[in-house]
């Protein structure tokens, strides 16, 4: 029983150590699932990290979970894809302001035989529309994310009826009211979850789904490839993707480290990480396409 | 699609090539499981003990609040924790959300219930009857508790085995309180859910064969120490 | 000289769901002297662990005062003293999960004493109840009269002046229960260790005490008649144990005290009436030879632990005969069949005549 002891004490000690193994400098980063999952951060981070000494803490959520935690306080900096979101986050003031980083834009997938015969669409409402009359399989995130507020935006500029969920949480004492949209009928399916597992459940179901760009090429060009789903509407206008950078502001959110949060924005939009961004390839094809450099330059 | 012969080719190569991310995950998910374990015990056995000790109104409430707490869903038990040490929390200002020791703060209050509630059982087979023999032989309350607990080291040893257990392939806690944050916090249970995420279903599941692995080897090395013992 | 003493004790047990609070033990008073071998006779929920568990300061009293050497250990705050000057082997067997040896120590390394000490004192304990050889053994292995010996050797280790044994010899084998009777008796002859017993056989609480006491329903008492149990004489008392009607009754007669409770018994000379222990007699087959009580055997009825017998002798009484096990195995007998009964020495308890129930004794009185 003594060794026993011994080791318990040993290992009470490391607890009380580990507080004193701090790292240099953290900065905490809360982004998108897709944006984690595309792998761009573990590419250009390092750089960062060699420039300024500065570790970057990533926490990927939803779009929405990544600015509750921005109110909260819980991270520094905000890299999300949700313009109408950022807008009234930095209106609360909870931003200091929206710098745009990079963009890409959402493709409409479907399963290779194409049940509702929208391949080739130019017009994203036509192909949700046919869709739907068609009552083709359709696969949603349904988690409060940035494709999903897309993905909702689309819906809405349609004829598709579409039913409406109100759910009302109370943020630092105050009501926010959030509401969902979503067409009727069984062909819907809501699953509540992240980019990489809609694809995967898309997939197994031969079902269509809305998906950006990055995460897609990511999925269906890995060896193996893990969808075997095609674009069915590319180029959309109202496909855009824009993400922007956004640190919390001190002002009205304590204990946050803003000196560091605006040497990383500094760093995402100067030319060498935006380079970086321009030339981070997956498969042979870009993922994002950084909008401080003209294009056309990588 | 994934076959089980992908993922344990998969598991056999991270392994052999002592992948560093494997291992940086593997090493966090050990230091997490084993101080959680530690300071859980460090509290729940003497609890244990105690309320086994002493027999009062309310004590089949407290079974019954353990037995509750333990049923509790882990990420639940997340939240909880999380609304404490958020930066706007009570404790915001130690900053230890999103770090290991958020996470083993969480563990702690997850399986404090569990290592108690099992200790409880141990030691009230035999405490009475133990207590009396000592006490008997002219030991005095502390003495006679000591070799109560005595008596029922294996059963002891049994609650910490199954407090380790719980955590190390424990999920809705880290994730919520460490934020799966490579480098930082991300354990190989929140790795295997991102992983899955992302589709990579072999990786993910060879993630959990090496995870099998570390549960296993100290499973054995706990039951190399009770093994000592008869059953009882 | 008293060495504890019982005075207005009382033990309840605390009320639980529903029941009142029921109270085990009611001692008006009880000594025990130095070098007496007392035991504790009674039948079975009387309240006989209860008294020596209090005897051994194990409970605290609810009423009253436990006394030791003159001290109220209780009061004075010095029960762990108390209770190391009396140990008490207990009725359940628990032994530590460790070596026998290791067990039989236990009580000396609660006291402090030295490891190796402990051990040589441990091994010598083992040896007077005759298990030394299964000392290296893990105790848990060992039947269950082997345990019951450990545990007392585990007392016998402390050397102590006092010990208070509860069922000793209950339910162990024919060997242990010998080893465990003959220890009884060499504390007492050659160490003059003064014990207290709690037991349920009367044949050996007879054998081996000094002096005896009954227990019913949690009060000292005293008395007997027909169906004689357990009865006791001495010179200025006499107190007797009887079964009647699926009950037990008691008669007690003193010489020299007011009782309030006791039945109509009047002063020892006089009439008197021979009391014998069922389990007294020995029963041959008629013919065997001159006997004051040759009878038939009117009825046969097998009890838990002996055959019981009535025996009707010349016009009756009816006289209660309890055989054992072993016994009637070896001579069967019948009914109807004609038989003779012999006593042993020593066994016949001489009386006071019994008077009507309802009436009250003549004025006992100092």
């Amino acid at each position: 029983m003594t060794s026993t002891s011994c080791a318990v004490f040993g290992l009470a000690l490391m607890v009380v150590a580990s507080g004193a193994l701090t790292a240099d400098e953290t900065l905490t980063l809360a982004t998108t699932t897709s944006t984690q999952n595309s792998g761009l951060l573990d590419h250009i981070h390092p750089d960062f990290e060699a420039k300024t000494g500065i570790m970057v803490k990533v926490i990927a959520r939803g779009t929405g979970a990544s600015l509750q935690l921005a109110r909260e306080g819980n991270v520094d900096v905000v890299l999300v894809h949700a313009p109408d979101i950022e807008e009234a986050f930095v209106e609360e003031g909870y931003g200091v302001e929206r710098t745009s980083v990079m963009h890409n834009d959402f493709v409409l997938v479907g399963p290779p035989a194409d049940p509702a015969g929208v391949r080739g669409s130019k017009e994203v409402g036509a192909a949700l529309a046919t869709i739907a009359a068609k009552k083709a399989v359709f696969v949603s995130r349904g988690d409060n994310s940035g494709t999903h507020a897309k993905e909702q935006a689309l819906w809405e500029a349609t004829d598709v009826p579409l039913a409406s969920k109100q759910h009302i949480a109370i943020v630092r004492g105050e009501q926010v009211v959030f509401t969902t949209l979503a067409p009727v009928g069984d062909w819907y399916m809501s699953i509540g979850q992240g980019m990489g597992k809609t694809i995967s459940y898309a997939t197994e179901r031969r079902a269509y789904t809305l998906v950006d760009r990055g995460t897609y090429y990511a999925f269906a060009l890995s060896a193996p490839p893990r969808t075997d789903l095609a674009i069915v509407c590319e180029g959309d206008k109202r496909l855009d993707n824009p993400y922007s950078v956004i640190a919390v502001n001190p002002a009205k959110v304590d204990g946050v480290r803003f000196d560091a949060a605006t040497r990383y924005i500094n760093w995402l939009v100067s030319e060498d990480t935006q380079r970086c961004i321009g030339d981070f390839k997956v498969g042979g094809k870009a993922l994002f396409h950084p909008d401080v450099l003209p294009e056309g330059t990588n | 699609m994934t076959t089980l012969l992908d993922a344990l080719h998969n598991a056999a190569s991270l392994l052999i090539s002592l992948d560093p991310d494997v291992m940086q995950y593997a090493l966090r998910s050990l230091y997490i499981a084993l101080v959680s374990t530690c300071l859980a015990s460090i509290i729940g056995v003497p609890l244990g003990l105690v309320i086994a000790e002493r027999s009062f109104a309310g004590k089949r409430a407290i079974v019954t609040v353990l037995n509750t707490l333990m049923g509790l869903p882990t990420v639940v038990v997340g939240l909880f924790v999380y609304s404490f040490i958020s930066r706007h929390g009570i404790f915001g200002g130690l900053g230890w959300l999103f770090t290991v020791r958020g996470i083993i703060v969480g563990e702690v209050v997850l399986i404090t219930p569990l290592v108690t509630a099992v200790t409880l059982a141990a030691v009230t087979r035999r405490d009475r009857a133990v207590r009396r023999a000592s006490l008997s032989l002219g030991a005095s309350e502390t003495q006679a508790l000591g070799d109560v607990f005595l008596e029922s080291r294996f059963g002891i040893l049994a609650a910490v085995i199954a407090g380790y257990g719980r955590v190390v392939g424990e999920v809705g806690v880290a994730t919520i309180l460490g934020g799966n944050a490579d480098g930082f916090t991300r354990t190989l249970t929140t790795a295997i859910v991102l992983d899955t995420e992302m589709g990579f279903f072999a990786r993910a599941l060879a993630l959990g064969i090496v995870l099998l692995a570390l549960s296993l080897s100290i499973n054995i090395l706990f039951q190399f120490l009770q093994g000592g013992g008869r059953g009882q | 000289m008293t060495l504890l003493r019982l005075e207005n004790v009382v033990q309840r047990h605390s009320a639980r769901r529903g029941k009142g609070a029921i109270e085990a033990l009611r001692v008006h008073d009880l000594d025990v002297k130095r070098g007496e071998v007392v035991s504790v006779v009674g039948p079975n929920g009387s309240g006989k662990s209860t008294l020596a568990e209090t005897l051994a300061f194990m409970v605290r009293p609810s009423d009253g005062r436990v006394l030791l050497d003159g001290a109220d250990p209780w009061a004075e705050g010095r029960a762990l003293w108390a209770r190391r000057r009396c140990p008490i082997l207990l009725q359940e067997t628990t032994l530590f999960s460790t070596s026998v040896l290791n067990n039989a120590a236990k009580g000396l390394r609660i006291r402090g004493v030295s490891r190796s000490d402990a051990l040589v004192r441990a091994r010598g304990a083992l040896a007077q109840v005759k298990v030394e050889h299964l000392a290296e053994r893990h105790a848990h292995q060992l039947s269950g009269g082997e345990q019951r010996r450990v545990a007392l050797a585990r007392l016998l280790a402390l050397e102590s002046d006092l010990l208070v044994l509860d069922e000793p010899m209950a339910g162990l084998d024919r060997e242990s229960e010998e080893v465990m009777a003959q220890l009884v008796h060499t504390l007492h002859k050659d160490r003059g260790v003064t014990l207290v017993m709690a037991t349920h056989n009367l044949r050996r609480a007879v054998a081996l005490s000094t002096r005896i006491v009954t227990l019913v329903d949690g009060k000292l008492i005293p008395a007997m008649l027909d169906n004689l149990f357990f009865g006791f004489m001495r010179r200025t008392e006499a107190g007797f144990l009887f079964e009647q009607d699926g009950g037990w009754q008691h008669v007690f007669a003193r010489s020299d005290l007011a009782e309030d409770r006791w039945e109509g018994v009047g002063p020892l000379e006089g009439g008197v009436q021979v009391g014998i222990p069922a389990g007294a007699f020995r029963v041959e087959p008629a013919g065997q030879g001159g006997s004051v009580f040759a009878g038939t055997v009117e009825a046969i009825r097998k009890e838990r632990d002996a055959y019981r017998l009535h025996v009707c002798v010349g016009d009756g009484p009816v006289l209660r005969v309890d055989l054992a096990l072993h016994t009637w195995a070896q001579t069967a007998l019948t009914i109807g069949q004609r038989v003779e009964l012999t006593l042993r020495a020593g066994s016949t308890l001489i009386m006071p005549m019994r008077q009507a129930p309802a009436r009250a004794c003549q004025s006992r009185g100092a």
